[in-house]
């Protein structure tokens, strides 16, 4: 057999290979889970930034809605929106900033800010975060569990204590 | 029957309540977020602290808000468009020969720029910094009707074939003396000359610089100081005072960054990863003519001599962070020459003029050098 | 002799109650610290099983330019630039090792918006050396925060 012709059909042969594995490769999917959870704070607070956390357990088949596949891999997840209301509408009052963040005990894991709201217009009672749009979060949902941390900034010192819940909507990226 | 007061059991019982009373004063929450309602989480209260440890001093630091960063290591390039160079008449120390003046064009001279420089200690009251740094000026020359050089004056040959180098050792020393008033001194040994790469000359040949200055730090945005310097920049050996003036503006846009006269900038910061500058700054140095041309058919390097090289660069600056910690440089500007004169230094001893207060020595060649425009870029590591 | 293996018995007891003292070494952290430049001050605390330390006061608090809070102006992304300064996290994930050290953490620089690796050593119980670097620790700066107290 001629040489270039033997060249054309080998190139032929990878170029076959390299598509068949990249089509037997399972396509990535793309999910929107909510995710809500309650932050608590006991009074009396100070002026200034007082966090609250929660943990939060990474239960896959529920955020994804179905039964986790085996060899499932999450590929990207950022925060979509994220909304803090208070038992009332006056829970919001005196507070002046809220900023979410999220954390790990993992070392490798950085705690990474993840929304904020600066100021808080308290009249409605519920408070919509602008989300990062750079921070993502796929590391600290390959962990069991990660920390929430809400940072309410009070502009006054307040007595009573404080409960807000938390409404957040991932989007996560799966294969 | 068991006494409890008997001193036996008194004994056991005084044990277990020592263990008793450490176990529950020890008893701490691991998680101390959850707990923000005790009496000392006030924030109001944190006008009103003190050092737990009350010997305590504060130091100022070093640096002033806005100020641009110090390069850690940096790698750079220089290259100056062409000019004339005229080279001075010259006779021979023993009087036999002499070369009469000659005149070539630059066609540019250019070289690398290489500096490093590295806290060795770095702390609130002492910051000790030791850097070393090499540049090379290579030339490259043609006849001023445009064909190749030919040349038989030992100046022009040496720079052609050689060009000039410098290697130099720095140190500086910032000693804060409390929270406004500190020392700085810098020196440096630099060996000067149109030595090879590889090749170095003897250490006698050192030439040193220094600078002291005591300065006051009022506010996070201003720093001044006066003090003293032994310094080559204009070429030959010179004790000047200097006058240091940082400042930022209280929007940190504008600022300056001054050491006069080694160098005084103008900043208008974009923002904290963008910089422009405008100013100038002076370079010079001696340089030894230790190895002479190869091509020659006489030994320049048993002249004993050097160029007293000084220039004034006027320049733009933008400097920007490209990734994090990494800069890239870039300036243009107008290279004045100074001096570019030639003395004989026998054994290397200083001939100091004091700008002809202390001595009116001629110089044994005398040069003339055009003013070109120059670009230089340089990629840096910067400090935290 | 009974006297003495009693007394003995219960020197021993104290000093095992030191040994399996409950609490975290890491803990003597917490607290609030000042940087070497006196312009703000930073409480420390736990999240998990990590230290954090937020700004709490800052002697110039305001933007001169616009006379509010500052905040996070210099942050690299842009949705983030509103975080209040007052509060900010500016030490990150310090995990406790021996020997008086904390270490696998960051510390973020406001008025640049960079972050640098960070280690911490306690060289005395009111004060630390806070080592903020990139890559390798020679190419950094160390300073040194000294506890504060309530003054009476």
């Amino acid at each position: 057999m001629p040489m270039n012709l033997r060249n054309v059909k080998i190139g032929a042969l990878w170029a076959m290979l390299m598509l068949i594995m990249h089509g037997c490769q399972p396509k990535s999917q793309t999910h929107t889970a909510t995710m809500e959870s309650a932050f608590e704070w006991s009074g009396p607070l100070y002026e200034g930034s007082n966090p609250a956390q929660a943990l939060i357990k990474v239960d896959l088949a529920s955020l994804l809605g179905n039964p986790v596949q085996e060899g499932l891999k999450i590929t990207k997840v950022q925060l979509k929106s994220a909304e803090l209301s208070g038992d009332s509408a006056s829970d919001l009052n005196g507070i002046g900033s809220l900023v979410l963040s999220i954390a790990s005990d993992d070392p490798s894991l950085p705690m990474k800010e993840l929304a904020v709201l600066n100021p808080v217009i308290s009249a409605s009672g519920q408070a919509i975060l602008k989300p990062s749009s750079e921070a993502e979060v796929s590391d600290f949902f390959a962990q069991k569990a990660f920390y929430l941390v809400v940072d309410a900034g009070l502009s006054t010192d307040r007595d009573q204590d404080l409960r807000l819940t938390g409404k957040f909507q991932w989007e996560i990226h799966y294969r | 029957m068991h006494n409890p007061f008997n001193p036996c059991w008194k004994t056991i019982l005084l044990s277990l309540g020592c263990w008793a009373v450490i176990y529950v004063s020890q008893a701490q929450n691991t998680d101390s977020t959850k707990q923000e309602n005790s009496s000392d989480e006030d924030f109001s209260m944190y006008d009103n602290v003190g050092f737990a440890d009350e010997g305590s001093r504060r130091y100022c630091s070093p640096k002033i808000e806005g100020l641009s960063p110090a390069k850690l290591i940096s790698v750079g390039y220089d290259l100056q468009a062409g000019y004339g160079l005229g080279a001075g008449a010259f006779t021979s120390q023993d009087k036999t020969t002499n070369w009469a003046q000659d005149s070539v064009n630059v066609l540019n001279s250019r070289g690398l720029r290489l500096g490093f420089n590295i806290p060795v200690i770095s702390r609130t009251n002492l910051v000790w910094q030791m850097g070393a740094n090499y540049w090379e000026q290579r030339y490259f020359l043609e006849d001023p009707d445009g064909s190749a050089l030919q040349t038989a004056h030992p100046l022009l040959q040496t720079l052609s074939e050689n060009g000039l180098r410098t290697l130099g050792v720095s140190t500086t020393v910032f000693k804060p003396l409390d929270d406004k008033r500190f020392l700085l001194f810098q020196g440096s040994a630099d060996l000067n000359g149109d030595f090879s790469p590889l090749g170095l000359m003897p250490l006698k040949y050192l030439k040193y610089s220094a600078a002291l200055v005591y300065g006051l730090r009022p506010n996070e945005k201003k720093q001044w100081g006066l003090g003293l310097a032994r310094t080559y920049r204009v070429g030959e050996l010179n004790y000047i005072p200097v006058f240091l003036f940082n400042w930022t503006d209280p929007s940190n846009k504008w600022g300056t960054e001054i050491l006069f006269p080694a160098r005084a900038h103008v900043r208008y910061t974009i923002n904290p990863r963008n910089m422009l500058f405008g100013g100038f700054e002076l370079e010079g140095q001696s340089y030894r003519l230790w190895r002479g041309s190869n091509l020659s058919s006489y030994a320049i390097q048993g002249e004993d001599l050097e160029i007293r090289r000084g220039e004034i660069r006027l320049r733009a600056l933008y400097e920007f962070s490209l990734k994090d910690f990494v800069w890239l440089s870039v300036q243009a500007g107008y290279r004045i020459n100074y001096r570019y004169q030639v003395d004989r230094l026998v054994d290397g001893q200083e001939i100091y003029r004091a700008f002809g207060l202390l001595s009116d020595a001629p110089y044994v060649m005398e040069n003339r050098l055009g003013n070109p425009l120059y670009f230089q870029i340089s990629l840096n590591l910067v400090s935290p | 002799m009974k006297k003495l293996t009693l007394f003995l018995l219960g020197l021993a007891l104290c000093m095992q109650a030191f040994a399996i003292m409950p609490g975290d070494d890491g803990d003597r952290l917490l607290g609030v610290w000042e940087p070497s430049n006196g312009r703000a001050r930073v409480k420390v605390e736990k999240i998990g099983s990590k230290y954090y330390g937020k700004i709490v006061w800052l002697k110039e608090p305001n933007d001169p330019k616009s006379g509010l809070p500052k905040t996070d102006m210099n942050n690299p992304d842009a949705n983030l630039r509103n975080v209040p300064l007052k509060g900010y996290r500016m030490l990150k994930d310090f995990v406790y090792q021996e020997n008086n050290q904390w270490s696998e953490g960051t510390i973020y620089d406001p008025l640049n918006g960079s972050t640098y690796s960070c280690t911490i050593k306690m060289t005395d119980p009111n004060t630390l050396d806070i080592r903020g670097y990139i890559g390798v620790s020679a190419f950094g700066r160390t300073d040194v925060w000294k506890r504060l107290a309530v003054k009476k």
